[in-house]
């Protein structure tokens, strides 16, 4: 079952809940421990020996989560059923077959992809001992870096600062609440931040006074300067950052294809291992 | 050995995710920027140097595996251990054995929605299924058009690399288990069982 899970020696049966995945991986244990056939199980015997497990775990106080109890009262039917003597089932269920059946295919299902785990993780086992190279940490595009140059946790300090103001002001009673878009918010901060002009960030907002629509401008943003449009500056750390647009010139960079990326929409720079 | 073969293993060794033969294929005829490549390489000749490299590599505490449809190097399982530590990793991550059991029944039966899975295992399966998609091994593929339009779930290139899987084809005893019957979540036991819970009093655990 669970490698390094001890069972003391004197209570063999003390095996905790928490070493089966369901009460079918429990069913099929018992199974096995009774030396039955899963075609021709012994459901007296199986629900005894199930309650009893629960029991015991219910005197260890631990947690019983509710999909064993529910395969308890299956089970307590089933057996109950098979005391019945065949007339006096409710007439609907003389036709059916023997519901028992319904358990049986679901426990031969369940075994089967359980050993297919089973597979699975020996050869996780075998595969998480080989280490490939993963992706360089994901470095800040250029465009935001060098000196007097804005990191991308100084710029997210700094929209946080702006998202509380806006937090306040929203308190103050505003409730319209637009829908703004990412392609939008480009727009309206290439026309925000003229060519050979500095803005500063906070100014970027100023006009807003919703949550949604400053998030979205601060995407916008992060576009932009992903894209090579615009570019952050900063004289110290926490001083005012400046949003500008990048110079003609230095627009040099091709437009990395959103495919190509690594997920995360940001170029990464791969460094000489 | 073929001139580019050294253009192969420094492309293999700088790559963070497996590089297909028609893709390297492709490299190696256009070249590098501004310069010269191998226009005459074929995607064959590609895959006659990755077997010669395959072969050669673990004398040199590397191996090549042929996973999620590429190919990729990665350093030779015995020498975990050393490895492990340069890089501060105690325990590979691995998945529990509940998350092992979600992604096998996701595996063999994707598409799949989360009450199939839970057809199958007998538990609530939603912890299990946040943490397959959150590692990245199984994705939301789409909406079923059964009643309710479920979401389903499928894997990933990632489950492929994880599990060492050249492809999903490459799945232990998948033929038999892709025709596994599969109790349907709706079949006539769940009422039963449902009907049951609510006389017993107890609250029913799965949604």
């Amino acid at each position: 079952m669970n490698p390094g899970l001890e069972i003391p020696a004197n209570e063999n049966l003390r095996v905790e809940l928490s070493a089966f995945t369901g009460p079918l991986d429990l069913l099929l244990h018992l199974i096995k421990e009774q030396e039955m056939d899963i075609y021709d199980i012994r459901l007296e015997k199986l629900t005894e020996q199930y309650l009893a497990r629960l029991d015991k775990m219910k005197e260890e106080n631990l947690a019983i989560a509710g999909e064993f109890l529910v395969m308890a009262a299956t089970l307590l039917y089933l057996k109950s059923r098979t005391l019945l003597p065949v007339q006096d089932r409710p007439p609907e269920e003389v036709e059916e077959e023997d519901p028992k059946w319904e358990l049986i295919r679901q426990l031969i299902e369940y075994r089967k992809f359980k050993e297919a785990a089973g597979q699975l993780g020996d050869r996780e086992a075998l595969h998480s001992k080989i280490f490939g190279r993963t992706p360089e940490r994901v470095t800040v595009p250029t465009g935001m870096q060098g000196p007097g140059q804005v990191s991308m946790f100084d710029l997210v300090w700094a929209f946080q600062k702006v998202l509380r103001g806006v937090e306040e002001r929203a308190r103050a009673g505003r409730f319209a609440e637009d829908e703004y878009t990412v392609s939008e918010k480009i727009e309206f901060l290439m026309d925000r931040v003229p060519a050979g002009q500095e803005v500063p960030f906070e100014d970027l907002f100023r006009s807003m006074s919703s949550r949604g629509e400053v998030v979205v401008t601060f995407l916008a943003l992060l576009e932009l300067i992903r894209l090579r449009q615009l570019t952050a500056r900063q004289e110290k750390p926490l001083q005012p950052i400046f949003i500008q647009r990048v110079a003609e010139g230095g627009a040099r960079a091709p437009i990395p294809d959103r495919e190509e990326g690594d997920g995360t929409g940001q170029p990464s720079v791969e460094t000489p291992a | 050995m073929r001139e580019w073969a050294r253009v192969l293993e420094a492309l293999l060794f700088a790559a963070t995710e497996p590089l297909e033969p028609r893709r390297l294929a492709l490299l190696l005829r256009e070249g590098p920027e501004g310069g010269q490549g191998f226009p005459e390489v074929k995607e064959a000749e590609v895959r006659e140097e990755l077997a010669k490299l395959a072969e050669a590599l673990p004398a040199r505490g590397l191996i090549l595996r042929e996973v999620a449809g590429g190919f990729r190097i990665g350093t030779a399982p015995e020498l975990a251990g050393w490895v492990a530590k340069l890089k501060g990793v105690v325990r590979p991550p691995r998945l529990s054995p509940p998350a092992l059991e979600t992604m096998a029944v996701i595996a063999y039966r994707q598409p799949i929605s989360r009450a199939e899975i839970e057809a199958v295992r007998g538990v609530d399966c939603s912890g299990t299924l946040d943490t397959l998609v959150e590692r990245g091994v199984a994705r939301i593929t789409g909406r079923s058009d059964a009643p309710g339009r479920p979401i389903l779930y499928g894997t990933t290139p990632l489950f492929l690399e994880h599990f060492g899987l050249k492809d999903l084809e490459e799945l232990p005893n998948s033929e038999e288990l892709r025709r596994v019957k599969l109790p349907l979540a709706a079949d006539p036991a769940g009422p039963k069982q449902e009907e049951l819970i609510r006389e017993a009093g107890e609250p029913a655990a799965q949604g």
